[in-house]
């Protein structure tokens, strides 16, 4: 069919069309498609990846914010213990001087009776030694006197 | 003695320029041939050369063109999905690296310029600018065929042939009427048909485009001394420019026409009566 202006040819058209549409389900299936495909299993996997080193991230986030809070809950524990062992030693301490105190007053006063004792001992002996030598001395005297005595009774008899 | 060698290379270029010439000017048209005006016209209407298809019609030389670049490029796409694609890694090589900005340029082009509806869009695109770009340097090749006289002639690029225009023309905008159906139903035809300009403009540009192109060629190329004034790169890098600037057009133009008209419509709220 001609005698359109330009040699303008529905035939022509309508060939041009059918070898268009050929190539355009052609190129379709054996490239465009297989193309997009890969890049979008590419987009996948990276994505995937992508998320996979979020979440990755966002857990040793957790997991640090967790050590952080267990290493202060562990200071804190620490501090704790000291103070009880502190506690703990001091109580212990305060025992030992309150024993150590009860065992020298135990000491002291079982040393004052000893002392008191020999003290009691050595005035009884002195009490003793003085009532003999005051017997000694008496005697002595007493002989002594006996001639002033015996000299008096002459004189007096004299 | 280098110097020497340079000045030999030299002469014999020259000597072989010169025989070239001569014997480009003993071969030149005789003057029974057809003249400038006759061979632009022929160029732009074919109405003189033409070739018998498989011997049941004459078909103009573009129509053979067409099927010749559509036999090259499912080939060369069947190799590449039988031999390249398979081998395809997650860091891609170049030529990899070429098929996949190409898909993806036209992907990022109908995604970018229709985002509600844009699959189909895509894969048009891509084969309405691959066709485009590689039929228009088709004729770089200057493959020979015989027409109906009997007479070798180079085969020209398929869309420059006015049949060829019209039909990628009118293609694209059935594609964008498709578009507004799709989405907007009875509402997408009225969309569409308002731009009804629209498929000659598409048409008439790609023709003309693409035509003047191979006029200047002819035109510069028709006169003998004129090939010796303006180098052969001349003519490559027009046609390089030509190829890719009507495919980029005619797919943005597509990808343009086929967002507006498949956007989705939100429905008038009707005015209540007071």
């Amino acid at each position: 069919m001609t005698g359109l202006p330009l040699n303008i040819d529905w035939q022509q058209i309508v060939l041009h069309l059918f070898n268009f549409v050929i190539l355009s389900v052609g190129l379709y299936i054996l490239l465009y498609k297989p193309v997009k495909d890969f890049m979008k299993k590419r987009d996948e996997y990276y994505r995937h990846m992508d998320e996979a080193a979020d979440e990755a991230g966002k857990k040793a986030l957790e997991a640090k914010a967790e050590y952080e809070a267990k290493l202060l809950k562990a200071e804190d524990e620490i501090a704790e213990m000291k103070k009880e062992a502190t506690q703990a030693a001091k109580e212990a301490a305060d025992i030992t001087l309150a024993n150590a105190r009860t065992q020298a007053e135990g000491i002291i006063a079982e040393a004052k009776s000893l002392a008191e004792s020999e003290r009691e001992r050595i005035l009884s002996n002195a009490r003793d030694e003085v009532v003999f030598l005051a017997g000694e001395a008496t005697a002595k005297i007493m002989d002594s006197q006996k001639d002033v005595y015996e000299n008096f009774a002459r004189s007096v008899r004299h | 003695m280098e110097k020497e060698k340079r000045n030999r290379a030299l002469i014999v270029m020259l000597v072989l320029c010169v025989i070239f010439v001569i014997l480009s000017v003993l071969t030149a048209h005789e003057k029974g041939e057809m003249g400038i005006s006759e061979v632009m016209r022929d160029a732009v209407l074919h109405e003189h050369e033409k070739i018998s298809l498989f011997g049941l019609f004459d078909a103009n030389p573009s129509l053979v063109s067409a099927f010749v670049v559509t036999a090259l490029l499912l080939f060369a796409a069947l190799l590449i999905r039988v031999i390249v694609i398979p081998k395809f890694s997650m860091i891609p090589g170049r030529f990899q690296m070429v098929l996949e900005l190409l898909v993806g340029y036209f992907d990022k082009l109908s995604k970018t310029y229709s985002p509600h509806r844009n699959i189909f869009l895509g894969a048009y695109t891509f084969c309405a600018g691959t066709y485009i770009c590689i039929g228009t340097l088709f004729e770089l090749l200057g493959i020979q065929a015989v027409n109906t006289h009997g007479a070798s002639m180079a085969l020209p690029a398929p869309l420059a042939d006015i049949n060829g225009a019209v039909a990628l023309g009118c293609l694209s905008y059935l594609v964008i009427l498709s578009g507004g159906i799709a989405s907007n139903g009875l509402k997408g035809i009225g969309l569409t048909l308002k731009e009804f300009s629209l498929p000659l403009s598409m048409s008439f540009r790609l023709f003309g485009a693409l035509l003047s192109g191979l006029l200047v060629t002819e035109l510069v190329y028709f006169y003998i001394h004129l090939s010796y004034l303006l180098p052969v790169v001349v003519a490559v890098l027009f046609t390089l420019i030509h190829a890719l600037v009507q495919a980029y057009v005619l797919t943005l133009l597509t990808a343009m026409f086929y967002g507006e008209v498949s956007e989705k419509r939100e429905k008038k709220a009707k005015k209540k009566k007071e």
